[in-house]
């Protein structure tokens, strides 16, 4: 009854490449993508942002995008990942697949422009649907040539985690073949705005699990992996790149945007990926943490999983302060790096980190570590108290 | 051996509750004149303590007072999983916060707006309602949100070797500071005086919108008070007018039944002119079953089906199809065993669900 | 009794959309996140937007917000010092 859900293809845009093959490449050479906004008009010019430097007009000419294809920055920036995971994947016929995306803001860049001018100017009314996410998705969707199921998780943070899990679900009931599924987000004055008024913007750049840390840095981003199952990808004699061998969800179920003392949400997810996968803690090679740089995550993250794993900690460090924190697009975007340490067998640092917090045992790693990586677990979590945990092995 | 989904709980708040009562009535029509069809329930205190409401925006006080009404419904004091569809999330507050933003030039931003403007606003207050640490999913594609709500919890049922007790629903609310963009983009008719229970009669783009919250709880259990079993569903993101009476049957075929076996369908009308002729293949496929429509008396939302789909399984548990909802003049001739609803918006994101009398 | 903390309350109730209390509900000294009033910590940050917009007041370190914020009282005389 349970089938495994092999990973055939990724692709990946994010502040530190545009491809997989430059994410790699910035990996490996611990360079973040984290500096001053370039592209993005707004006051708030002192916060640095994991932004990609490719105005729309680029991407536009580069996706071949038709003028009479309504597209958003985060569109945009998912059919470029789309692209690149389908080509991978070798999927020809789009429209026996189907598209699990994850979006937070969706069109938002548009609204937040076009807001006070609908009423002028004619042309822009096409974008008032823009506002929500599943608009995003269609665009995604109809540039692509998907035309059966398609569908948006927006759980915040963990949006782009979620749709894998929901792509993994549809997969095992036998409801489609293939599966597109990750997440999208592109910068906005409107999460920049929402995160400084809840005061966990830093200034400088961010130290994920760092006594001192001072906040997250935002970024944008999307990824995108095309899942099917082992049997299927074996028969095709496709190259499968890994597994999504476990999933959890659970809810903190604490505060609306804060994450409770004891980690319980984060911890539950854990454990229900673990448990999924009929897996043990100490056969987990790495841990790519959710690891924000708030005060309230990475201490909240740190304590469950000191519950889960006790005394014998994997590695673990958080990718954010490479791309910055993506939003709905960072659970996909982490899921491209946790297969990227399995296929390099590498641990990949946590930039920026000097003290560890006086609350853990234990310090992320901060350099690049070359060992034997099986299995990684990749963590997610967002407002409403969502949090996700993903598990990948290797082939 | 495939296994079966029981709607065992139903708990619905729309423009047909009244200030007091949240479920809506057979015989008791809401009646309006003008194109913006709201929720006037007013009676949340019955399970929400008002110290809980203060931060609650509409669409958040309309999720947990349904979900909640819904669990007691089900006789279910904790739901294995929080599944919530809606199109726009909690639009009021994501359009203050917006436009403090612009007005304002990003200084001084209210927090609370913010916090509230992510989609899973409701998914999270339910769980924080319920203290339910359960499996949250929140979905939002235009007219699909509901529907994809509703596969995720029709997967987990067919997936996961654990008992379920799903708790699913659709929300939206009207923002009164965008009506005049979705005048503007002609999603609301321009006639200065519309009477809903004639939406069909105006020939113009458009239609009028509505609110509301509509949860269900659904189970591989069936109990002595089930309401109906969720037989399958099916999501298409872009289909043809000339594909729709083709995917209906072949919706059809995979469960094994024809045309002739529907002895109910509900359609999504809506009055408008451009997008109505997707409803026409299947008005005309199935003229001889009885048919009736629903958005004339809740208005249009992306959630709307999900009181279509209320409607539905109120009718197959009543046996009695009430006279305001009829779209044709078909009398059932036998018992309303199945039940097939479809939906788009737009020309986007259609699905189809398909009911059975327990 | 002080109008600066009676308008405090008046804002501190419309701000943070305390419908249920009245300005006699909350008392000067009363520990606005503890048990009587129960705000949470984005109440607090509501209260800095507030300080700010209707005072000029800026706090930029949300912890400083936690002594500047424990009452009414506290609030005032902060208020007091600052303008």
């Amino acid at each position: 009854m349970s089938k495994r859900i092999a990973i055939t293809g990724m692709g990946v845009v994010s502040a530190i490449g545009t491809n997989v093959q430059e994410n790699l490449l910035a990996l490996k050479q611990q360079k973040s993508g984290i500096g001053q906004l370039r592209l993005l008009a707004t006051v708030h010019q002192n916060f640095p942002c994991g932004e990609i430097k490719l105005t729309n007009a680029k991407l536009v000419e580069e996706l071949k995008v038709q003028q009479e294809e309504t597209f958003t920055r985060a569109a945009l920036l998912g059919v470029k990942a789309a692209e690149e995971a389908l080509q991978q994947a070798q999927i020809s016929a789009k429209h026996k697949i189907a598209l699990v995306n994850g979006t937070s803001v969706g069109g938002m860049d548009y609204t937040e422009k076009l807001y006070q001018d609908f009423s002028k100017n004619p042309h822009t009314t096409k974008y008032i649907e823009a506002q929500h996410p599943g608009f995003t998705s269609d665009t995604i969707a109809h540039h692509l040539g998907i035309k059966g199921l398609v569908t948006t998780v927006s759980t915040a943070c963990s949006s782009g985690a979620n749709a894998l899990i929901t792509g993994a679900k549809l997969l095992k009931a036998g409801k489609v073949e293939t599966v597109l599924a990750g997440g999208t987000d592109c910068l906005s004055k409107f999460t920049l705005n929402g995160f400084n008024s809840l005061k966990i913007l830093s200034e400088q750049l961010c130290q994920p699990f760092d006594q001192h840390r001072k906040g997250l840095n935002l970024g944008e981003g999307a990824a995108y992996l095309v899942l099917e199952t082992e049997e299927k990808a074996n028969a095709e004699n496709k190259t499968i790149l890994g597994y999504l061998e476990g999933y959890g969800n659970a809810n903190d179920a604490f505060h609306q945007t804060a994450s409770s003392a004891t980690g319980e949400g984060s911890f539950l997810a854990m454990q229900a990926a673990l448990n999924a996968a009929h897996i043990h803690p100490e056969e987990i090679s790495y841990i790519n943490a959710h690891g924000t740089a708030t005060e309230n995550n990475d201490l909240s993250e740190g304590i469950a999983v000191q519950r889960i794993f006790k005394k014998q900690l994997p590695k673990i460090s958080s990718t954010k302060a490479f791309t910055g924190h993506t939003l709905a697009a960072a659970g996909a975007i982490e899921a491209v790096f946790s297969l990227l340490s399995i296929q390099e067998q590498k641990v990949w640092p946590n930039l920026n980190f000097q003290t560890q917090m006086a609350e853990l045992s234990f310090s992320p790693e901060t350099k690049i570590v070359s060992q034997k990586i099986e299995k990684v677990l990749s963590n997610s979590f967002g407002f409403g108290g969502n949090c996700s945990s993903l598990l990948f092995s290797a082939v | 051996m495939k296994k079966a989904c029981y709607i065992n709980g139903i708990s619905s708040l729309s423009p047909q509750s009244t200030a007091e009562e949240e479920n809506f009535d057979f015989q008791q029509i809401q009646t309006f004149q003008k194109p913006v069809l709201q929720v006037a329930f007013k009676n949340y205190k019955k399970l929400i303590k008002p110290v809980a409401m203060r931060r609650m925006s509409k669409s958040v006080k309309m999720g947990v007072f349904t979900a909640a009404s819904a669990l007691i419904d089900a006789e279910v004091k904790t739901p294995t999983s929080i599944l919530t569809g809606t199109g726009m999330g909690c639009k009021q507050d994501s359009d203050i916060f917006l436009e403090n933003l612009l007005l304002q030039n990003e200084e001084l931003l209210s927090p609370s707006k913010f916090v509230q403007s992510t989609h899973n606003t409701v998914g999270g207050q339910v769980a924080l309602y319920l203290k339910s640490k359960a499996y949250n999913f929140t979905y939002v594609q235009g007219s699909a949100s509901f529907e994809s709500a509703l596969l995720d919890a029709q997967l987990s049922i067919l997936t996961e070797e654990k008992p379920h007790q799903i708790l699913v629903g659709g929300i939206d609310e009207i923002s009164e500071n965008t009506i005049g963009l979705l005048q503007l983009d002609q999603q609301i008719k321009n006639e200065p005086e519309i009477k809903n229970l004639q939406l069909l009669d105006y020939p113009s783009k458009g239609s009028i919108i509505g609110e509301g919250a509509h949860f269900f709880v659904i189970s591989e259990e069936k109990t002595a008070t089930s309401y109906a079993q969720l037989l399958d569903l099916h999501l298409e993101n872009a289909i043809e007018v000339e594909e729709v009476a083709i995917k209906t049957k072949q919706f059809l075929a995979q469960n094994q039944l024809q045309a002739s076996d529907i002895d109910l369908i509900i359609l999504g009308n809506n009055g408008d002119k451009d997008f109505d002729t997707y409803f026409q293949p299947l008005q005309h496929e199935f003229k001889q079953t009885p048919q009736v429509f629903y958005k004339h008396l809740v208005g249009e939302s992306y959630t709307a089906s999900a009181f279509g789909m209320q409607l539905g399984v109120k009718i197959l548990k009543a046996q009695f199809i009430p006279e305001a909802y009829r779209l044709n003049a078909i009398q059932p001739q036998k018992a309303i065993k199945k039940v097939l609803l479809y939906n788009q918006f737009r020309g986007k994101n259609h699905s189809w669900m398909l009911l059975a009398h327990v | 009794m002080s109008n600066l903390r009676q308008e405090l309350k008046k804002q501190i109730i419309e701000q943070l959309n305390l419908e249920d209390l009245e300005i006699t509900d909350i008392n000067d000294n009363d520990e606005l996140f503890g048990d009587e009033i129960g705000l949470d910590s984005i109440d607090a940050l509501e209260l800095i937007v507030l300080l700010e917009k209707e005072y000029g007041i800026k706090i930029t370190d949300p912890k400083e917000g936690k002594e500047v914020f424990y009452s009414v009282e506290t609030m005032a005389s902060y208020i007091e010092k600052h303008s």
